[in-house]
C-alpha cells in the first residue's frame, strides 16, 4: 500500500526565512512564460536531432 | 570536419574534444555532440546520466511535501564550450536549450526530472538566463552545482462557469 503524504512540519526560526527564499525561487519552475521557453527547446531539438 | 581548429580558449576543454571525447564516447561516459557552422566546429558539449539530492527545504518548497524521493534522475551537462570566433552569437545558449529539448524528448521514455550543470563560477549568471537554479545541496568544489527544472508549469487557465 502507498505511504501516505504525511503533513508538511511547521518551519521556523532561520528555516521559515530560507523557506520563504526557496519558495520564491520555486516560482521559476511554475512561471506560464516556461511553457514557452520548453517549447522553443523542442522545437531546437527536433528540428536538428540526429 | 576538423575538430583540431576547435579553440575556446581553454586548454582543458580543447584537450577534451580533440583527445578524450572519444574515448568517453566509446567506455559508456559521456556522449560528446558538436556543434557546427559553415562545417567548422563551433561549440561543444558532453552529456552523462545523473542524480541529485534536494535538502529537505527545497522539497517542501518545490513539491510541498518532505522527503518524496532520495534522489532525483537528472541529464548532466558534463562539459560545454563555445569556440572563442564565435563568442557573442549565443551559440552556447542555443546548445544548452538544444539539451533541454533533447532531455524533454528522453524523459518521455525514461524518469528525467532536471538538466544539471556544475557552473564554472564566472558562468553562473549564463545558466540562471536560462533558468537553472543553484542546488543547495550538491556542492563540488569550487564548482556551483545547478539544475533545471524539466516539468511544464501547471496551466494557469481557470474554466469559466457559463
Amino acid at each position: 500500500m502507498a505511504k501516505p503524504i504525511e503533513p508538511t512540519p511547521e518551519i521556523t526560526g532561520k528555516d521559515a526565512d530560507e523557506f520563504v527564499e526557496l519558495t520564491k525561487r520555486a516560482e521559476v519552475t511554475l512561471d506560464p512564460q516556461k511553457t514557452k521557453f520548453l517549447d522553443e527547446c523542442r522545437k531546437i531539438y527536433a528540428e536538428r536531432k540526429p | 570536419m576538423d575538430l583540431g581548429a576547435f579553440d575556446c580558449q581553454d586548454e582543458d576543454l580543447n584537450e577534451f574534444l580533440k583527445k578524450d571525447a572519444f574515448s568517453y564516447q566509446k567506455n559508456g561516459i559521456a556522449q560528446t555532440y558538436v556543434c557546427q557552422y559553415s562545417n567548422q566546429p563551433v561549440g561543444f558539449f558532453s552529456l552523462c546520466s545523473d542524480a541529485i539530492k534536494l535538502s529537505d527545504l527545497e522539497e517542501i518548497a518545490e513539491f510541498g511535501v518532505d522527503k518524496t524521493h532520495q534522489d532525483y534522475p537528472a541529464i548532466k551537462i558534463a562539459r560545454l564550450a563555445t569556440s572563442a570566433s564565435y563568442k557573442g552569437r549565443h551559440i552556447g545558449m542555443f546548445m544548452v536549450k538544444y539539451v533541454i529539448g533533447m532531455a524533454l524528448e528522453f524523459s518521455k521514455k525514461i524518469g528525467c526530472r532536471f538538466v544539471t550543470v556544475d557552473s564554472m563560477p564566472n558562468s553562473v549568471e549564463f545558466y540562471q538566463r536560462l533558468n537553472f537554479i543553484k542546488n543547495l545541496k550538491d556542492h563540488s568544489g569550487k564548482m556551483e552545482s545547478m539544475r533545471f527544472d524539466l516539468i511544464e508549469p501547471p496551466t494557469s487557465s481557470v474554466a469559466s462557469s457559463p
